[in-house]
């Protein structure tokens, strides 16, 4: 019972809910900064050009984590 | 509008450092008015994510993205630095540059604005009284 109730809070949207996408955006923010930065990083090392790609993929990772955040709390906000 | 404007404005003052002091002065400038244009840019961002929000969220979204964007400037200009790539005065600049070009453009705007917004309510003088006799 207790259960199903929280599930259901969970499903309707609930303080628990926003809570959770808050955390998965602020994740999700902060894995793409990584994810490109690492990228970047192993192709100067692929390609000995260090530090030209690890500084775009900081600017581009930074850049594509806002644009995903601002589109993801747009939804959230309904609009 | 205004970061598009800075942005080609940086290209510009990047080039005319180019002629005069050379490729390292203005690879330095140029990024360094990347960073500042994108760090700007994820402000105006933030702000127009707070307009319509409850305090507790705008607190959250506010707080989360002040603390990444000076991460974000602390990295992208740090390793530069770090690394001695070149000069590191002039990219603050570039960086610093972009603040103030902003600023200068902004202000005008925003003054115009407080003023239409009290404009509504003119000046006694000006005022034109209409009385009806009944």
């Amino acid at each position: 019972m207790i259960h199903s109730m929280s599930y259901t809070s969970f499903r309707e949207g609930g303080m628990g809910s926003d809570h959770g996408r808050f955390i998965g955006v602020g994740v999700a923010f902060i894995f793409i900064i990584a994810a490109l930065t690492g990228v970047g990083y192993v192709l100067d090392n692929l390609l000995g050009t260090l530090p030209l790609f690890l500084l775009l993929g900081i600017a581009g990772g930074f850049a594509a984590s806002l644009y995903y955040v601002y589109v993801q709390l747009k939804k959230l906000g309904g609009s | 509008m205004y970061a598009v404007f800075v942005a080609v404005l940086s290209v510009l003052i990047s080039l005319i450092v180019l002629l005069v002091y050379g490729g390292g002065h203005s690879v330095a400038l140029l990024y360094g008015a990347s960073v500042g244009i994108l760090s700007f840019v994820s402000t105006a961002f933030t702000v127009s994510l707070l307009t319509g929000r409850s305090t507790s969220v705008g607190m959250m979204v506010g707080g989360a993205s002040f603390a990444a964007r000076m991460g974000f400037a602390t990295v992208a200009l740090g390793v530069p630095a770090y690394l001695d790539l070149w000069p590191v005065v002039i990219m603050l600049a570039g960086f610093a540059s972009v603040y103030l070009a902003e600023n200068v453009l902004l202000v005008p705007v925003l003054l115009g604005k407080s003023r239409a917004s009290i404009g509504g309510a003119q000046p006694a003088s000006e005022r034109i009284e209409r009385r009806t006799e009944v």
